[in-house]
């Protein structure tokens, strides 16, 4: 007897920490595909009306846009931003990995640094800096300004990757007399193809995912999926089983990633970044 | 030389979009930028007013209490909580333990978005919202959660998003210690919170300072779920530092106090880091990367 | 006559002066436009029907010059509106012509240019039937500043249909809630408690989720004046203030008002369904929204619905406060980096037409800004009926710190209903807010 309820302890203590948060989901995603006017979790029937915003456009005040123009503003964010987090990552993970070089010591502990600082509180300042340099208000620019925050342990990552390439390699590639940026290129870059794409998807993600700085920087003007979901909220007249089903669309790229890649992702901390 | 080719780019965007926006926070906090990006330098009158010398800013009293009290609150929730979950479910069979860690690392794997809209949505105040739905389904009054414990909301959906990472991390350090280590103990006859207690936690100790550093920064200037949750209310009851100084600026157009306040926030965080950094030691750091897994 | 004589020997003047100095043809004009939200869209369409209109009358007299416009409707807020609009000022991208609300801060900034003299010189051609009282909405510090082209007074809309069910006659109804808003404040409360006890209602009194013009005006039926014109200066009475908190804290307390205020569709759903007895948050103008949106029929509309500016409280009647509507009034304005700024004014001064008017009502509701609109407008039978309305509205005050201190008080507001600050703190933390930020402010 004392045995069994042993056993059973663990279970009944996660299965009540779990059950609100289980009712959350489940109530979610009913929501999503319920019809009709919902109390509780069970909706009056199931229906896909709620997904109409991908046959129909989304009327926003009087102007009209559609999910795909969201879709396609969010991807082309997120693209530069991971673009730019990976090229430039990998350009500084080999230099910490490989070459020895003044002031690297100092350069490590630097990005420790500021991946502990969230970026997001210095949003006022790169309001500023962004509107001097003619970028607010622009996808790119905005982009940029987003990938930055990933550098620091983009860094890191792809350092570790670097550190596990041996050193014979190199040696080989250099007697053959090629130059350090030749050996990055044709050398390394080939065989840390796995983490060339998970740190792309890394900076990807972020970028997809983010909301303060596209909220703060490009209102209005070009919608991304987080701010159009935050702004059809904002209005008020936005049935939630609406915004559930755009949420799910909006949630569908990330977690098929992450489904696919759990192996390779887990391995770096990549989700322990910055906006919380 | 060679090597700047490699660095450039990182230096280059770590100076534009950290560096130099500090000094710009600087610069604006001693003027009274509003809206119209005019540049009128007014010295030290934002900081006399934040502190209270000149004339007084009464909210911020109740921002430097709200702030301590969702740090001390979510810190140890996410310690703690992370150690609880992945304790428990690291006990359980695979499948099962799996099952569990994915529920509660869902929060890390959805946009910050949802999350905010999951958790407005599940405790609004009428009949509409998830959880008052299920109580007048019960035939039970709806309670106005947001308004009455908004803290603990926003406490409780912060607090989750740092388990979602502590709990990952702790339980890939429970799965790396020996099992020889704990079986060897229960043989002696430990019992199970025993061999927790003197076996398991003691070789968590780095992972948690670890966590505890890391959640400390992060809790400290985090806004962005409070904005999205309860938006800082009701009446400044949620509204912590970081908060107040994005809504100065960017919904009352009082960029200069803004900055002010961001500066603050700055300063705190230097201090932040020089003590992480005499509790840690910088080799250590370097050495053994930031999460050690 | 003779007015509109001189005033159209200027404007030939002009156009033949222009067409000669400028020798271009084709002249664009950009315009940045908000509703906000779809009823506004008349605003925009109608610089583009002024267009038309001014080319007709270049081409009458032989001009070579063309108009074009370009206007951007945005489908935006008023706050990111704004912030778009000083963005682009401050790169030099602004647009000639602006619909916003902030005018004190613009004109004090030098965004705008002013615009008496073009009043005063079409004055008998285009402004005269104005109503008058929009004129003060438009001017600070001695200068007119932009045009009005838009009102919707604010004021109480209650259920007709609900006090019938507990048992009023309408002649009752007429005598305790009359149109002309001869009441008191605590009439409607009282009325609004009865129809909540008796379960008819959900909601027995909803206000704005959201600071608006109705918050002024709700100040204004407590005594509580904002603004002191002569000598432009926002006014902090103290006393009324925390009679305001306290009158809300009471009715939350009797639940009357909801501790949390609901959203807009909240709103205007539960008040179309008869699920909300009164609603301050609208505008004579909204049952065209409650047609379009919420299913309000006309019948209900005429038969079930009524309306009034809103009431004193008895303690402010007593001091000879009278019901009062108000209207915060966007404005077109010229800006100060147009290089056609007399253009510009043209084409606001078509734009502005008994006809462009007249196009605006009829597809918002919203009573027409000028008397001679009212002529195109005999078919509306609900303009009609509702457009004196307009004679006794108050404008919102023009100041540039005004909103900032709407926002404040609605802030506190919102504290003091959801129990979380007690009137007395939230009036003492305004105080500190008024002390600090507002210049010249005057303490009552």
């Amino acid at each position: 007897m004392t045995k069994k309820t042993g056993a059973a302890f663990p279970y009944v203590l996660l299965v009540l920490v779990a059950a609100p948060f289980i009712t959350m989901y489940v109530g979610f995603f009913l929501r999503a595909f319920g019809e009709g006017p919902q109390l509780g979790i069970f909706p009056e029937r199931f229906g896909l009306s709620n997904f109409s915003f991908l046959w129909e456009p989304i009327t926003w005040g009087l102007a009209e846009t559609t999910i795909w123009v969201a879709l396609a503003n969010t991807i082309l964010f997120a693209s530069v931003s991971g673009a730019v987090v990976t090229v430039v990552c990998m350009l500084a993970g080999y230099a910490v990995s490989r070459i020895e070089f003044k002031g690297k010591n100092t350069f490590l502990v630097l990005q420790l640094f500021l991946h502990a600082v969230p970026g997001q509180i210095l949003l006022i300042a790169i309001f500023f800096l962004l509107y001097y340099l003619h970028l607010l208000h622009k996808i790119p620019g905005i982009a940029l300004a987003r990938a930055s925050l990933e550098i620091p342990l983009g860094v890191w990552m792809t350092k570790g990757f670097f550190d596990a390439i041996p050193w014979d390699v190199e040696r080989a590639a250099m007697i053959d007399g090629c130059t350090r940026l030749q050996v990055w290129y044709k050398i390394f870059l080939p065989l840390v193809k796995p983490g060339v794409a998970a740190v792309f998807i890394w900076g990807f993600l972020f970028a997809w995912h983010d909301f303060i700085y596209v909220y703060t920087l490009l209102p209005g003007t070009a919608k991304l999926m987080s701010t159009l979901i935050q702004s059809l909220l904002a209005t008020e007249v936005i049935d939630y089983g609406y915004l559930a089903a755009m949420s799910l669309l909006y949630m569908l790229p990330p977690l098929t990633l992450f489904v696919l890649l759990q192996r390779a992702l887990l391995k770096v901390p990549i989700f322990g970044g910055k906006g919380i | 030389m060679a090597v700047s080719v490699f660095t450039g780019p990182s230096i280059f965007l770590i100076t534009l979009f950290y560096f130099i926006p500090v000094l710009l926070t600087l610069l604006i906090a001693f003027t009274d930028m509003d809206r119209t990006l005019q540049w009128r330098f007014i010295g030290l009158d934002n900081f006399l007013r934040l502190f209270g010398v000149s004339s007084r800013d009464p909210f911020v009293p109740r921002i430097i209490r709200n702030t301590v009290i969702y740090v001390a609150g979510t810190l140890p929730l996410t310690i703690f909580g992370g150690l609880f979950l992945s304790i428990l479910s690291m006990r359980l069979r695979r499948g099962m333990g799996l099952f569990f860690r994915s529920i509660f690392f869902i929060p890390r794997a959805i946009p910050p978005v949802v999350w905010g809209f999951l958790w407005a949505w599940s405790f609004e105040g009428t009949r509409y919202g998830l959880f008052n739905g299920i109580r007048s389904m019960l035939g039970l009054p709806v309670i106005h959660w947001l308004i009455k414990y908004p803290m603990v909301i926003v406490i409780l959906a912060n607090g989750f998003l740092g388990i979602s990472l502590s709990m990952l991390v702790f339980s890939s350090a429970i799965a790396s210690i020996p099992t020889d280590l704990t079986r060897a103990a229960e043989i002696d006859g430990a019992t199970r919170w025993q061999t927790t207690r003197y076996i398991i936690i003691p070789l968590l100790k780095w992972p948690i300072l670890t966590m505890t550093a890391w959640h400390l920064m992060s809790f400290v200037n985090s806004y962005v779920y409070i904005m999205l949750i309860t938006g800082g209310g009701p009446y400044y009851r949620t509204e912590v530092w970081s908060l107040y100084a994005y809504h100065t600026a960017f919904n009352r157009y009082r960029y200069g106090y803004g900055a002010s306040l961001t500066t603050i926030l700055i300063v705190v965080n230097i201090v932040l880091l020089l003590v992480v950094l005499r509790t840690f030691g910088l080799r250590r750091m370097i050495g053994r990367g930031k999460i050690e897994v | 006559m003779k007015g509109w004589k001189r005033a159209l020997s200027v404007l030939v003047l002009f156009l033949v002066w222009g067409s000669l100095v400028l020798a271009v043809e084709n002249i664009t004009l950009r315009a940045y436009v908000i509703g906000p939200g779809p009823m506004g869209i008349k605003k925009a369409t109608n610089l583009e029907l002024a267009a038309q209109r001014l080319n007709q009358m270049l081409e009458a007299i032989g001009s070579e010059i063309r108009v074009q416009v370009d206007v951007n409707f945005s489908e935006l807020k008023w706050s990111p509106f704004a912030d778009k609009f000083y963005l682009d000022f401050a790169a030099g991208k602004a647009p000639d012509i602006v619909t916003l609300r902030e005018t004190a801060e613009l004109a004090k900034g030098g965004f705008i240019v002013p615009m008496d003299e073009h009043v005063e010189q079409f004055w008998a051609m285009n402004y005269f039937d104005f109503y008058p009282n929009l004129w003060e909405g438009a001017t600070w510090n001695g200068k007119i500043w932009g045009i009005p082209h838009d009102i919707s007074p604010t004021g109480v809309w209650y259920r007709r249909d609900v006090l019938r069910k507990l048992g009023y006659s309408d002649e009752e109804i007429d005598r305790l809630l009359p149109p002309d808003g001869d009441t008191t404040l605590e009439t409607l409360a009282r009325l609004a408690q009865e129809a909540v006890k008796a379960g008819l209602v959900e909601y027995g009194i909803l206000h704005r989720p959201s600071k608006g013009p109705g918050i002024y005006n709700m100040l204004l039926a407590f005594g509580a004046e904002c603004y002191d014109p002569s000598a432009d200066t926002l006014v902090f009475n103290e006393s009324a203030l925390l009679n305001f908190y306290r009158w809300h804290k009471s009715m939350v307390e009797a639940g009357v008002i909801p501790p949390e205020p609901p959203s807009w569709s909240t709103i205007h759903s539960t008040f179309v369904a008869g699920k909300t007895f009164a609603t301050l948050a609208s505008h004579i103008g909204t049952p065209a929204e409650w047609k379009a949106k919420y299913g309000l029929t006309d019948e209900s509309l005429y038969h079930d619905l009524g309306f009034m500016p809103f009431p004193p409280t008895e303690n402010a009647k007593k001091r000879g406060v009278k019901p009062s509507s108000v209207h915060d009034f966007p404005l077109y304005f010229v800006t100060s980096q147009s290089k056609h700024p007399e253009l510009a004014k043209l084409l606001i001064m078509f734009a502005t037409s008994s006809e462009a008017c007249a196009i605006h009502s009829r597809y918002t509701l919203r009573p027409p800004y000028r008397r001679s609109a009212m002529y195109l407008l005999s078919d509306v039978e609900y303009i009609q009926k509702t457009a004196a309305s307009v004679e006794s509205v108050r404008p919102v005050p023009v100041h540039p710190k005004f909103w900032d201190y709407m926002d404040r008080v609605f802030e506190a507001l919102k504290g003091v209903e959801a129990g979380v600050v007690n009137p007395e703190q939230a009036v003492e933390d305004l105080k500190m807010w008024f002390l600090a930020e507002v210049e010249n402010g005057r303490l009552l």
